[in-house]
């Protein structure tokens, strides 16, 4: 998958020692478990399931917000992992790779299903709302939840503007909080090129917006 | 957008929006107290991110039990339908399969062409024979052959007309 794609742990807040090194993702511990998917090792593949099922069953569920597509779309996820993964080239992080695979999904459903108008309160079950309040960042907290919800379907709207990569990188760095630094690492790439494709990114969807208001003024 | 803040801006927007504001870096800081552009793009910038963070799940999610018999399940029913299908897609397979139908197409064209009955139009119109000339000869020589050249070569035609 082209420059994204590995796993990196979780991000960590605050500080951090900067690590310079480029890592190579042929030769890690996660590697060895991806050689045993691609060689059909069930065992393995149980291994990469178990691994990420949280991480991509939270991704989805942020996008989406309703657990039963959540599960669905979770597990189309992994099957498609598990077909495809005789293509993963190492270039990136196995979680850079599930995560874009995963936000592609995600946005297959959406189009598929036409749906714009994304997510009605309707839509939630008690626990889903419940949830969706907990996640909230400070700042929407503040707001009343129509406005969140129609904040929602405008970002998802204006990702739908960007291209996969960066889409999954803009994505890596607003919602999973990882810095420039670890992009790189996850990623392959240098970090002046993912400031500068984070920058094109974040351009192109004021553009995005500015053209959507405009069209609903 | 100017440099001091395009250079901070991925490591600034980490912290908006979050409960721990991070503090301006000084060259951004004194960057945006001059430029007004600057600090109404930055302002459109943090706001972004902070929707963007609305896609933020919790941390405690976790699919149903079972999820890997799950997983497991579809992938055995994708192995189902992709191994009638996987065939078709396979391009060995797909240019024998090309191969063949022409093949079949071929023979079948060249038996129908070959079994198809020669001009259907001929068969029904009668055929003129001209009569050798032993037999007009030996006829001439019948002394109880009262017929005239005519009638005979009407007899003839009509007889080789029967036949076909």
């Amino acid at each position: 998958m082209d420059g994204l794609s590995g796993v990196l742990p979780f991000p960590i807040s605050g500080k951090q020692t900067r690590t310079r090194t480029r890592v190579d993702h042929r030769n890690t511990e996660e590697a060895a478990l991806v050689r045993r998917v691609q060689a059909r090792d069930e065992i393995a593949f149980r291994e990469v399931v178990e691994r990420y099922q949280a991480k991509v069953f939270s991704i989805i569920f942020g996008i989406l917000r309703n657990h039963n597509d959540a599960e669905d779309i979770a597990q189309q996820v992994f099957a498609k992992i598990y077909f495809s993964i005789k293509n993963f080239d190492f270039r990136s992080s196995l979680l850079t790779w599930i995560y874009k695979i995963t936000v592609n999904e995600c946005y297959d459903y959406l189009r598929k299903k036409r749906v714009r108008k994304l997510v009605y309160e309707s839509d939630f079950s008690e626990e889903d709302a419940l949830r969706m309040e907990n996640s909230e960042t400070v700042i929407d907290q503040g707001q009343p939840m129509d406005t969140r919800l129609a904040q929602r379907d405008l970002v998802l709207k204006l990702l739908d503007k960007l291209s996969s990569e960066d889409r999954t990188l803009l994505l890596l760095k607003e919602v999973e909080g990882h810095s420039v630094e670890e992009l790189s690492q996850m990623t392959g790439m240098n970090e002046n090129t993912i400031k500068v494709k984070l920058f094109r990114a974040r351009q192109k969807l004021v553009k995005a917006a500015h053209r959507i208001n405009r069209g609903a003024g | 957008m100017h440099q001091p803040v395009k250079d901070n801006l991925e490591e600034y927007l980490r912290g908006v929006g979050g409960r721990f504001t991070r503090p301006l870096p000084p060259e951004m800081k004194a960057h945006l107290a001059s430029c007004g552009e600057c600090a109404e793009k930055l302002s459109r910038l943090e706001r972004q991110s902070v929707a963007l963070r609305s896609l933020r799940a919790p941390d405690d999610l976790e699919p149903r039990t079972g999820f890997y018999a799950r997983v497991m399940q579809r992938i055995e029913e994708a192995r189902a339908t992709n191994s009638v299908w996987s065939a078709f897609l396979d391009p060995v397979f797909a240019k024998r399969l090309i191969y063949a139908s022409a093949t079949l197409v071929l023979l079948l064209g060249t038996y129908l062409i070959s079994t198809e009955p020669g001009d259907m139009a001929s068969g029904s119109q009668p055929t003129i024979v001209v009569a050798p000339p032993h037999t007009v000869a030996s006829t001439a020589d019948d002394p109880d052959n009262s017929t005239s050249p005519q009638e005979r070569d009407a007899v003839l035609v009509d007889l080789a007309a029967y036949r076909q």
